[in-house]
């Protein structure tokens, strides 16, 4: 029964060209927007998700309060992991990132490089899949440094690094102990040279000892499972209590926050690369405004030329069809005008994309498009926007037709007020979205 | 199988009300030929169209095969009249969309009839009416008189009891016109009761019947 309904579709499709073309057009530009957005939030929900333990992991933060506003700071001091560490047993692993800018130079080549002073537990703590080198001793000993794919080809090529040494700021030797992939684009810490923690001492690195200082240090705590988050936050402040003078106490009060947040979060100081929540939420409305108005539209032609079918219609009810089958067969139609729509939707995408990364920063990759979970979007956006789209005409086109149509195939006109209402709709949204992209695009200039 | 008990039809506008059939009487019996007769705008083809349960009567009573229909609702209609009637239009009302084994396969589609019963019904209904080798052709690529032909046979594809034509000959020239009636009056042989609409006296002879309706009434 289907085939029948979707030959006749394709038919009709072929045999008014102009009409389907500017339909199929209208839909697929539609849709195309909303995939990109669909895969713009599904990127950034997907920040930091590849980390096995990602549950258990927190970042810890400061809260201090300035008259009535509450700040939060990403950075937090040196020594307070270890102490951490050792007054809590809730806490499996301590670790901290600190940040440097060092000259790298192995042979004839030097670079300024990111480097990351890791502590030894980290790769424990964050899931970064090893090429080569142990992660659970690879940056035990002091002066040695685990590094991505991309430094890895940067430097050495095809030869294989384990075992030579970097010298840092032309004077340190760092020996190489293990390459890493290249760290995925939605994770918050980005970075492609690990040193290790245990390289800094009294002498080479002030800050190791200090309940003072504050700079890029950050702490991450991987809790034991099973244990209530809530308990441990309420034994942070405690540690700063016992190590710092009874003057400065009450000065921070410290707190974490879950892995997934991290990327949705608004400190100051903080190297992570973050987007604020709204846009998620923005994004998303302007996604459905924008099916909202390709359904319109769709329902807007398919409807002004209802009545030429009434003919076909009205011989289909005289052959037999009741209401149900005709609307099952228009909506069938939609169907494959949405379907083929949506093709050349995602074709619209492929192209896109590029454009899309470098003008919204993204780094949106067409594995995002094709993989199984994002079909599953697909396919719910197809069934959504066929249905938006398709009850409308459907019923409209299956009300019943009176004698008189047969007789002397008279073309009713019927229903404008509801399709100039709609219209009105359409160019209302369409204006406000404009003004808006203009206003926010003077604000960020 | 079908009586007619004071049909009236009318349309209001603004109080005032045309008439477009009076007080119809009629009583037609199973394996009848009957012939509508009378000049243009007397109510033929909406006496028609009530008798096919196209359109509804606004006063009197309709029994068909005793059930009465005038108080029947549209789904009921619907289900009766596709089982039982089959209609032939004077402008053929195919589906160009649709090749002629489409066209004819659809009132199967609608009746939930098994896809292999369909296409054994639709070759049959070729076969009779020598039409196989146009099976894939669309309407547009026919004549009139072949087009009439596809009607006819959509018509009666699931072998209705009851066939009405609205001047099935209407839009043919004599020869064609022969050939249709000539169907007709095979089909009638055969057991089905026919209703026609017409203005030849020609066509009116094929039957054993003729009603002559003037002005909404029927002419004794």
């Amino acid at each position: 029964m289907f085939i029948n309904y979707f030959k006749i579709a394709f038919r009709n499709i072929l045999r008014h060209k102009g009409y389907s073309a500017v339909n199929i057009l209208g839909l697929s530009v539609g849709l195309a927007c909303v995939i990109i957005l669909s895969m713009i939030i599904r990127n950034e929900l997907s920040f930091d998700g590849f980390h096995e333990k990602k549950d258990r992991i927190y970042r810890v933060y400061i809260e201090t309060k300035e008259g009535n506003s509450i700040t939060g700071a990403a950075p937090v001091m040196i020594p307070f992991a270890p102490a951490a560490q050792a007054d809590i047993p809730e806490i499996e692993h301590a670790v901290r990132i600190s940040q440097r800018s060092l000259l790298s130079s192995y042979n004839d080549k030097r670079f300024f490089e990111q480097t990351l002073f890791v502590d030894d537990k980290f790769f424990e703590v964050f899931s970064f899949s090893f090429l080569r080198g142990d992660k659970h001793t690879a940056l035990n000993e002091p002066n040695t440094v685990v590094i991505s794919q991309r430094i890895a080809d940067k430097y050495f090529g095809d030869v294989n690094p384990v075992g030579k040494s970097f010298i840092f700021d032309n004077k340190e030797h760092f020996l190489i102990t293990g390459v890493i992939e290249n760290i995925p684009e939605n994770s918050h810490i980005r970075g492609d040279i690990f040193a290790s923690f245990n390289t800094y001492n009294e002498s080479n690195f002030p800050r190791l000892n200090s309940w003072g200082g504050l700079s890029n240090d950050y702490t991450y705590l991987l809790l034991k499972p099973g244990v209530d988050p809530a308990s441990v936050e309420k034994k942070l402040n405690q540690v700063i209590l016992s190590h710092t003078e009874p003057s400065d106490h009450g000065r921070y009060t410290m707190k974490m926050q879950p892995l997934a947040d991290i990327h949705f979060s608004n400190f100051i100081h903080d190297n992570a690369r973050t987007t604020p929540l709204i846009f998620l939420y923005v994004f998303g409305v302007i996604a459905f405004f924008i099916l909202l108005i390709a359904s319109i539209n769709f329902i807007n032609l398919t409807t002004a030329r209802s009545s030429r079918r009434n003919k076909e219609i009205g011989i289909r009810k005289v052959a037999g069809a009741n209401r149900a089958q005709l609307i099952k067969q228009f909506l069938s139609e939609t169907f494959v005008f949405t379907l083929i729509s949506l093709i050349i939707a995602i074709g619209i995408t492929v192209l896109l994309t590029p454009l899309v990364n470098d003008v919204m920063k993204q780094n949106l990759s067409l594995s995002t498009l094709f993989n199984g979970e994002f079909i599953a979007v697909l396919l719910s956006i197809l069934i959504l926007t066929a249905l938006l789209a398709g009850m409308y005409p459907a019923f409209v086109l299956s009300r019943p037709v009176p004698a008189v149509v047969l007789k002397n195939s008279i073309v009713k006109k019927g229903g404008y007020s509801l399709r100039a209402a709609l219209v009105v709709f359409q160019f209302a949204v369409s204006i406000f979205l404009m003004i808006s992209t203009i206003t926010v695009f003077k604000q960020v200039l | 199988m079908i009586k007619l008990t004071n049909i009236s039809k009318y349309y209001e506008n603004k109080f005032i009300k045309t008439y477009v059939l009076r007080n119809i009487n009629l009583e037609i019996k199973e394996g009848e030929f009957v012939s509508i007769m009378g000049p243009s705008g007397a109510g033929k083809s909406t006496l028609l169209y009530i008798i096919g349960m196209l359109d509804t009567s606004s006063e009197g009573e309709y029994y068909f095969f005793e059930e009465p229909v005038h108080k029947m609702k549209e789904k009921k209609l619907a289900e009766l009249h596709k089982s039982h009637i089959g209609f032939v239009f004077q402008q053929y009302h195919l589906i160009d969309e649709l090749t002629v084994s489409e066209n004819l396969e659809t009132p199967l589609l609608y009746q939930k009839i098994k896809t292999s019963e369909r296409k054994g019904m639709v070759a049959d209904i070729l076969d009779r009416f020598n039409m196989v080798a146009k099976k894939d052709l669309f309407p547009n690529q026919l004549s009139g008189g072949q087009q009439q032909l596809v009607a006819i046979a959509r018509a009666i594809i699931a072998k209705p009891k009851l066939i009405l034509a609205d001047e099935p000959t209407g839009n043919l020239h004599t020869d064609q016109g022969k050939i249709i009636m000539e169907m007709l009056k095979k089909l009638n042989g055969d057991g089905t009761t026919i209703i026609q609409v017409t203005h030849s006296e020609t066509n009116a002879g094929y039957g054993n019947r003729i009603i002559k309706l003037n002005d909404g009434w029927i002419e004794q």
